[in-house]
């Protein structure tokens, strides 16, 4: 599949950075599945707490997550993710314990699977080493979500914001649309 | 008694809520004051006005008075102009109105665009006096608006109001002494009817940015200085800061360069709706998206 190519002035290092993470994300996520621990909490950029555990393969997993990013082609992580199509929905949590220069450290991570295609992943820096905190800090900032829009309708707001200087405010919108929904 | 104003200014609508008790008189020379507040504003920066300061810079060089609040808007306008090496601009005037985006809103490309000036070839700033070598068009659309709702905030905070929303086009500043947050609807700007998210705003300043927005032709409100093209790679930018005027800047900013370079600057929280709907977003951005799961 081509990649569209549209950014013109953006920062390829960034994007880079943003698919190694990912793949580093996928990599702990299908190698070290069996240290996630499902969590039924609401999705939120830090959570992190285990609850019930819902192992699938014992067997495979290695036995330490390593969250250094690695980089992997788009195929590799597709074939390793359909290969391990035994997932249940939900969300699961770990923590990933690796060896810095200036020690051990563990970095957080969630990711949410639905009918075994990751459609989450959130970070959460836990080092305690000034530089660990950086290099992790950054490795978190990767992640991202695919997002999908909600009616203003469905969800209680007190403002909207995202159309700079427009005219038309949003507030209008949503006052017409609550009109819309009573009348 | 609370109060509530709502008026159209600087092109956009503002929607101010006083929390705290006020008694009819000062409600009434407060709205008095904001309103001599945004004005005095618009006559010194407003591209969009014939008689502002920033349009008779842009047609003769010379030394002009800017207000006392120049000496900040100018400071943080050198700091991101070097930080973004010079993608972040007042410069870019002259191409936006090349480009269409002119006081009569012509939206029609007049002329082939050249690449704005380089800071120092035509500005000097000291001491609230601006000086340009020679006619050119100031714009602070970066960060003008940010900067003004900060500035009517300190106008109500001069009343002793420790409570209030100030509301202009969707970029927010809240000030409470509850800890209840503002619920801030992330626009969807494929859908203008949705929300992608929400943020939770306590004692902090929200900004977006959509570059669908004001969009025409192959342009959008935000042009590349240098490239001369309007950055397409991001959809939509969320910033939550201390101030309206850093948030509303470093929305302008993250169309250029990465949150993780603007980190090592300013203290912020963000979010990017990329191509894709895809949204990267910082670790503590108070909020939560609506995933596709």
């Amino acid at each position: 599949m081509d990649e569209k190519n549209t950014s013109v002035s953006g920062t390829p290092s960034n994007t880079k950075f943003f698919g190694l993470a990912l793949a580093a994300a996928l990599i702990v996520a299908v190698g070290g599945f069996a240290y996630f621990k499902k969590v039924d909490a609401p999705i939120t950029a830090s959570t992190s707490t285990p609850t019930t555990s819902t192992k699938e393969n014992d067997s495979t997993a290695p036995t330490s997550p390593q969250p250094t990013p690695t980089p992997v082609t788009k195929e590799q992580v597709e074939t390793a993710t359909v290969k391990a199509s035994v997932f249940k929905d939900g969300m699961y949590t770990t923590q990933g314990a690796y060896t810095s220069p200036a020690g051990k450290e563990t970095v957080g991570i969630t990711l949410t699977i639905k009918d075994d295609v990751i459609v989450a992943a959130t970070g959460e820096v836990l080092a305690t080493n000034a530089a660990s905190q950086k290099f992790q800090t950054q490795f978190v900032a990767g992640f991202g979500v695919q997002v999908v829009g909600k009616k203003l309708s469905e969800v209680s707001l007190d403002k909207v914001s995202g159309s700079s200087l427009t005219p038309k405010g949003f507030n209008d919108a949503v006052l017409k649309i609550q009109a819309d929904a009573k009348a | 008694m609370a109060a509530s104003f709502a008026f159209d200014a600087i092109g956009t609508k503002w929607r101010i809520d006083i929390r705290d008790s006020l008694s009819v008189e000062h409600e009434d020379s407060l709205l008095e004051k904001i309103c001599a507040r945004i004005s005095a504003y618009d006559r010194a920066y407003s591209r969009f006005r014939p008689d502002s300061i920033v349009t008779h810079a842009s047609k003769e060089a010379g030394s002009y008075v800017l207000p006392q609040d120049s000496e900040e808007l100018f400071s943080l306008y050198k700091k991101i102009y070097d930080i973004t090496e010079g993608k972040v601009t007042p410069l870019i005037g002259d191409v936006l109105v090349a480009a269409g985006y002119d006081a009569e809103y012509s939206l029609t490309q007049k002329e082939p665009l050249t690449p704005a000036y380089l800071w120092d070839e035509v500005l000097s700033y000291k001491d609230s006096v601006l000086t340009v070598h020679r006619p050119t068009m100031i714009d602070v659309g970066a960060a003008g608006k940010g900067h003004l709702i900060d500035l009517v905030s300190a106008v109500i905070e001069d009343y002793g109001v420790a409570s209030y929303v100030v509301d202009a086009g969707g970029d927010i500043r809240v000030r409470s002494s509850e800890s209840t947050p503002l619920k801030v609807g992330l626009e969807n700007p494929l859908n203008l009817t949705e929300v992608v998210g929400v943020a939770h705003i306590v004692n902090k300043s929200i900004c977006g940015s959509a570059g669908s927005r004001r969009s025409w032709g192959d342009f959008h409100h935000i042009i590349d200085p240098v490239l001369l093209l309007s950055p397409k790679h991001i959809v939509a930018v969320w910033v939550v800061a201390d101030t309206t005027f850093l948030a509303d800047m470093l929305t302008t900013a993250l169309f250029f360069v990465s949150p993780e370079t603007l980190s090592q600057h300013f203290s912020f929280e963000w979010a990017l709706l990329e191509d894709g709907m895809n949204m990267r977003y910082s670790p503590q951005f108070p909020g939560e998206f609506f995933s596709a799961g």
